[in-house]
């Protein structure tokens, strides 16, 4: 039998970049046109694997950040990665990915983060240069293209975090 | 590196002050001069120096600027209960004094801070009561509360004691050990027949309402201890890395959360080392299954409550039974009474006036002829058939024999004379404008018929001759005269006609329509009518009283 253990992550962003829809793709392959907009934080539960482990991802898909919310520091704790989602067609998003970031690694300097470029099935509208990708690469970040809708990358990206969060533990007794 | 110097410094002048006093002493005015000199070198030794640091040894000024300095920090040093200790006599002493000197003052200080305090314990301790005394009217006046008497007599214990355990039922559904930090699932444990939702989900969903509470009323400085919603009460135990919580339906017991503390203490103290590393490998907090599995506790009694419809079905049947038999007793009670007063019509010389149930009991009030039974004689042998008590009050008439007294025709002459007498006052009145007898007027006709068929009988008899009835008719003063005549025809008519088909010889009658004749003050209703005038008269043998007859 694989050893189960399980682990918080924590789905962080501007506002309707499509957090919730990531996390309705990857957990029940669902996607939805419908915006609802999250508030407080929804959990979810997926089963995936990493290094013969069973790993019980807890998804904590918290509300955007806007002027008017900021990212709650008790939602973030012990978090063990993060994925930070970004709307490629919207440039602003990338200006609040940068406090977000700073935000993310004030409360939690050492976990993973893993910067998904969502809604990439709208490339007529894409705005991101490769400039933009290179800069939150430069932060520390991996960054990935993902699209809820067709669900391009989408279990790519949650397990790369997963992958990141193995690596980051190395050397402790788990992953 | 300044300790030392002080120390220097503060050691010389001590010498000294140890030697002044011998310069005063009486021993030393032998050498005097010695002396002087001596105080002339120092003088000159040290100058004014000397005496600075002497003054201010004196007044100890520089010592307590030291330990102005010193004290804070010594205070910070020392560890929180030595202080205490050593300072606790001291401010107790402190407080005693300034409250002997100056009570007011006390007092005064004490005066907002009392008032709050005293009005919140008496308004805790009104709402309490009052919450008491609705619990306890609740209890002592509902159905269940007769059959929790029984059972507490049954069980040997004090009422109250009883009730204290009936009210506590409740029953712990889910136990989640949750790590704090994460909000991840340490470990759960469900009670059997408990459809519980994936425990992980709930513990991650309770930590992030926990959380959120705590953020938003709190400043993340509280935690959320109670969630309730229905009859199911979520109870979290916060301790510094897990959170007990306890999903309990109905009301928990104080042994429930003495119980839970227990447990968050006994698993930080068991499980330290884990807790505080946990990276998400939860198989070593399998093992305190069984402690969490001990916070299950139950008490049955909210599974009785599903008998409850028994009781009052029962109960229903019970009062309809009951129902039923008092409609069949008084039923029978009203037979009973029938049958008396069917008995008492048919006893013999009485006529009942009125009868009045009471209770059992019959009143009947009658009068009663002498020769009857008495009212005892009755009153004690109906009462014996029935059942039901009788009271007769009867006032003794002579009625029963007054009928025979009636003076019967002696002979067939004065039995005539009666029946001619009756014949020819009999009246029939008729309604305005009609020809035909009313309903009340026709009841006069068999008495009627009767008399003239005795009449014919007496003529068959041929003991009288020419019998004759004339029917003559009248009619009111409205209308014209012929027709009045018509009318008063046609009523005569009318009643011939009933009379014939009463089967009196049609020969025997004559009619005649008179018309209005009647004086004016005699009343309407009187002129519309038909009288009989009899003809007859007594063969040969009699004729002497004919005269007297027509």
């Amino acid at each position: 039998m694989t050893k189960v253990i399980a682990k918080k992550i924590c789905m962080v962003g501007p506002f309707a970049v499509g957090k919730t829809s990531l996390v309705r793709r990857f957990v029940e392959s669902i996607f939805s046109d419908n915006y609802m907009t999250t508030i407080g934080v929804k959990i979810s539960k997926k089963i995936v694997e990493a290094n013969d482990y069973q790993v019980n991802l807890m998804i904590w898909d918290i509300e955007g950040v806007d002027v008017f919310t900021s990212l709650k520091p008790s939602n973030l704790r012990g978090a063990a990665g993060v994925l930070l989602v970004l709307d490629g067609t919207r440039p602003k998003s990338i200006d609040v990915a940068d406090d977000i970031y700073k935000t993310l690694r004030e409360y939690l300097p050492d976990v993973p983060v893993v910067c998904l470029l969502n809604k990439s099935d709208l490339d007529i509208d894409w705005k991101l240069e490769s400039t933009d990708i290179q800069k939150l690469e430069a932060s520390g970040m991996t960054t990935i293209k993902t699209s809820a809708k067709t669900g391009e990358n989408v279990e790519q990206a949650f397990q790369i975090l997963v992958d990141e969060m193995a690596q980051n533990s190395e050397g402790s007794v788990l992953l | 590196m300044q300790k030392p110097e002080g120390k220097a410094e503060g050691q010389q002048p001590l010498d000294d002050t140890l030697e002044k006093p011998e310069t005063h002493a009486p021993h030393s005015k032998v050498d005097d001069g010695v002396e002087n000199d001596y105080l002339k070198l120092r003088r000159l030794l040290l100058g004014d120096d000397y005496s600075e640091a002497l003054h201010r040894y004196i007044s100890k000024e520089e010592d307590v600027d030291r330990i102005v300095e010193a004290l804070p920090r010594a205070l910070k040093k020392s560890s929180l209960h030595d202080l205490g200790e050593s300072l606790a006599p001291v401010v107790d002493q402190a407080i005693g004094k300034s409250i002997d000197q100056n009570p007011s003052r006390i007092t005064n200080i004490l005066f907002p801070i009392m008032g709050p305090a005293i009005r919140k314990a008496v308004a805790s301790a009104l709402a309490e009561m009052v919450q008491s005394l609705n619990t306890l009217l609740e209890q002592s006046l509902s159905l269940g509360s007769l059959k929790w008497r029984i059972q507490a007599w049954r069980a040997g214990m004090p009422y109250a004691k009883y009730i204290l355990l009936q009210t506590m039922a409740f029953r712990v559904e889910q136990v989640l050990l949750v790590h704090k930090e994460t909000g991840l699932l340490l470990n759960s444990v469900t009670a059997p027949e408990v459809e519980a939702q994936d425990p992980e989900l709930v513990s991650s969903m309770l930590t992030a309402i926990s959380d959120f509470v705590s953020d938003s009323f709190s400043g993340g400085r509280e935690t959320l201890e109670r969630i309730r919603f229905g009859d199911l009460e979520l109870y979290l135990n916060v301790g510094p890395h897990a959170i007990l919580a306890i999903a309990v339906r109905g009301s928990a017991s104080d042994e429930l959360f003495l119980h839970a503390h227990t447990t968050i203490e006994i698993i930080h103290a068991d499980f330290a080392q884990q807790l505080k590393c946990f990276d998400g490998d939860r198989t070593i907090f399998e093992k305190s299954s069984p402690i969490l599995s001990e916070c299950l506790l139950s008490q049955k009694v909210s599974h009785k409550s599903k008998r409850k419809p028994w009781l009052a079905v029962s109960l229903i049947i019970g009062f309809m039974a009951y129902l039923i038999g008092q409609s069949i007793t008084s039923w029978q009670l009203d037979q009973q009474f029938k049958q008396l007063e069917t008995s008492m019509a048919s006893e013999t010389g009485y006529v009942v006036i009125s009868t009045r149930r009471e209770g059992k009991r019959l009143y009947v009030k009658a009068l009663r002829s002498p020769e009857s039974r008495s009212e005892d004689d009755i009153e004690s042998s109906l009462a014996n058939k029935t059942g039901v008590g009788i009271m007769i009050d009867a006032n003794v008439v002579h009625f029963g024999a007054l009928p025979k007294p009636v003076v019967k025709p002696q002979t067939n002459y004065e039995l005539f004379q009666t029946l001619v007498y009756s014949l020819q006052n009999t009246t029939f009145y008729f309604e305005a404008g009609k020809v035909q007898l009313s309903e009340i007027e026709l009841m006069k006709i068999p008495s009627l018929i009767k008399n003239i068929t005795e009449i014919e009988r007496l003529v068959n008899e041929n003991q009288f001759e020419n019998f004759q009835i004339i029917l003559m008719g009248f009619a009111d003063s409205s209308g014209s005269s012929s027709i009045n005549k018509k009318v008063s025809q046609l009523r005569a008519n009318e009643v011939k006609s009933i009379l014939t088909a009463n089967k009196i010889n049609a020969d025997i009658i004559v009619t005649w329509g008179a018309g209005n004749i009647d004086r004016d003050d005699v009343s309407e209703d009187l002129q519309r009518r038909v009288t009989l005038q009899v003809l007859a008269k007594p063969k040969k043998q009699n004729a002497s009283q004919q005269g007297e007859l027509l």
